[in-house]
């Protein structure tokens, strides 16, 4: 299990670095999503936990999603501003609503390998401000995009990149709660 | 396991914003370029080897921030007598400026033909014919520039010392007077057009009646225009180049002096003052 979200980890950290080389980007989040499918891929063999499968399959949608994404991007799709916010606010929403199923559905598998709820109650918790933050957010960065407002988007990408360094370290947690168990 | 409820109605939610955002954007957004008006006066030199005017036609308008390709590709500015002018461009990227999800654009036009000032000492251009390189084709009224012969352009008599926009509503300008002169008025017609108030104090007495104005050497000169509230939205978002002409009697001679006065500036460009100027033009879509 260990392994397995170290890989998640390292993936929702690469989707969440961009870095370009002029018009080509050196750690595209199709990279980090590819990621976190290998950790996927090694819960799931751990586990035999149905909704870890199915979270490989969101991530292969999304990992199909980004790479569209980036293609159509360095070939100048998204020159029309329209496409290009439906595009980038799918991308965002898809990616918020894969990491809050990868929190719930490992707070879902601790939950049947411990008895240890106050633990469990804890990660609902936790996951409930990640969601909360998560959502304004999304919508902030939707209206500074409509609205071209470039200090309310400045301050909300600071909101979501510490929302999801929040997840990080949730999903820390848990590994290290998982590790503890298989002791 | 957790509040999935709370993830779905917040998406929702999201969505629904975001959806109503996009409709207000949309309603906000103006249907056209809309060309702001600046009203300038502006000096041609010319001798006997070359003939060249003192400024380029400036044309700003503007436009919705999620536009593209809306470059302009010519432009041919017509004349108070309905002839044509064929003009070279030249882009202002650097002026370009947002505002929200406006953006304003600013060009400068080149005449192509510049014997025109041979023939004429007076021409003015106070329409622009705008071809766009997506095939859109605009009629805009760009307020008026006025070229006028270097006969007026003798700066000896009033030395151009001083011009500052004071605020958004104030612009005023000082000049040195160098030789005498017993009367001071505007070539402009601008002034009269919008009523725009002209404040002017001469070694700091003001003075109500401009053409009874006696200005001795030595005198400094302060003109000031000053906005009131009650101007529309047009006049207020116009920018003025205007040269005043001074007049001076020397041995029963009538002889016209300028000077390159006063830089008007239009109150500064706001997301607010956009909408208002939209919503005055009825341009929004």
């Amino acid at each position: 299990m260990s392994k397995g979200y170290k890989f998640i980890i390292g993936g929702i950290i690469l989707t969440m670095i961009d870095f370009s080389l002029g018009a080509i980007n050196i750690l595209p989040n199709y990279l980090g999503y590819l990621i976190i499918f290998v950790g996927l891929e090694s819960l799931f063999e751990y586990s035999q936990f149905e909704r870890f499968k199915q979270l490989k399959q969101f991530c292969l949608f999304l990992i199909g999603l980004s790479f569209i994404t980036e293609i159509g991007g360095f070939l100048g799709l998204f020159n029309n501003y329209f496409l290009f916010f439906i595009i980038s606010m799918t991308n965002t929403i898809l990616k918020f609503i894969f990491l809050f199923n990868l929190a719930d559905y490992s707070i879902e598998y601790l939950s049947s390998v411990t008895d240890n709820h106050t633990n469990v109650k804890e990660y609902v918790g936790k996951l409930k401000i990640f969601t909360i933050f998560g959502l304004v957010g999304i919508t902030s960065i939707g209206f500074s995009l409509i609205f071209n407002l470039s200090f309310l988007s400045f301050i909300v990408i600071f909101i979501l990149l510490a929302n999801d360094i929040y997840l990080i370290t949730i999903i820390n947690s848990l590994k290290n709660d998982f590790v503890l168990i298989e002791k | 396991m957790t509040d999935r409820k709370l993830l779905r109605f917040g998406i929702i939610i999201v969505l629904v914003f975001l959806f109503l955002s996009l409709l207000l954007m949309k309603s906000l957004s103006v249907s056209e370029p809309l060309f702001l008006k600046s009203y300038r006066e502006l000096i041609i030199y010319e001798d006997s080897n070359y003939t060249d005017y003192q400024n380029a036609i400036e044309l700003e308008y503007i436009t919705n921030f999620t536009d593209t390709y809306n470059s302009i590709e010519s432009v041919l500015l017509v004349d108070d007598t309905n002839k044509y002018y064929e003009t070279h461009l030249q882009v202002h990227d650097d002026l370009s400026e947002k505002h929200s999800i406006y953006k304003t654009k600013k060009y400068s036009l080149f005449l192509k033909d510049l014997d025109i000032f041979k023939e004429s000492d007076k021409i003015t251009f106070n329409q622009a014919v705008i071809y766009f390189f997506n095939g859109q084709k605009i009629y805009a009224d760009i307020g008026s520039t006025t070229f006028l012969n270097d006969i007026y352009a003798h700066s000896e008599y009033l030395e151009f010392s001083k011009s500052e926009s004071g605020s958004n509503k104030l612009g005023y300008n000082t000049s040195v007077v160098l030789k005498d002169i017993n009367k001071l008025t505007t070539l402009s017609s601008v002034l009269d057009n919008f009523s725009l108030p002209l404040n002017i104090t001469v070694n700091n007495l003001n003075y109500f009646d401009k053409n009874e104005l006696d200005l001795n050497e030595g005198d400094k000169l302060h003109i000031k225009y000053e906005l009131s509230d009650d101007i529309d939205i047009e006049t207020r978002l116009s920018n003025y180049e205007i040269l005043m002409l001074g007049q001076f009697i020397d041995k029963d001679k009538e002889v016209n002096v300028s000077t390159s006065l006063i830089q008007f500036r239009r109150e500064a460009l706001s997301t607010k003052n956009i909408y208002k100027l939209i919503k005055a033009r009825g341009a929004s879509k």
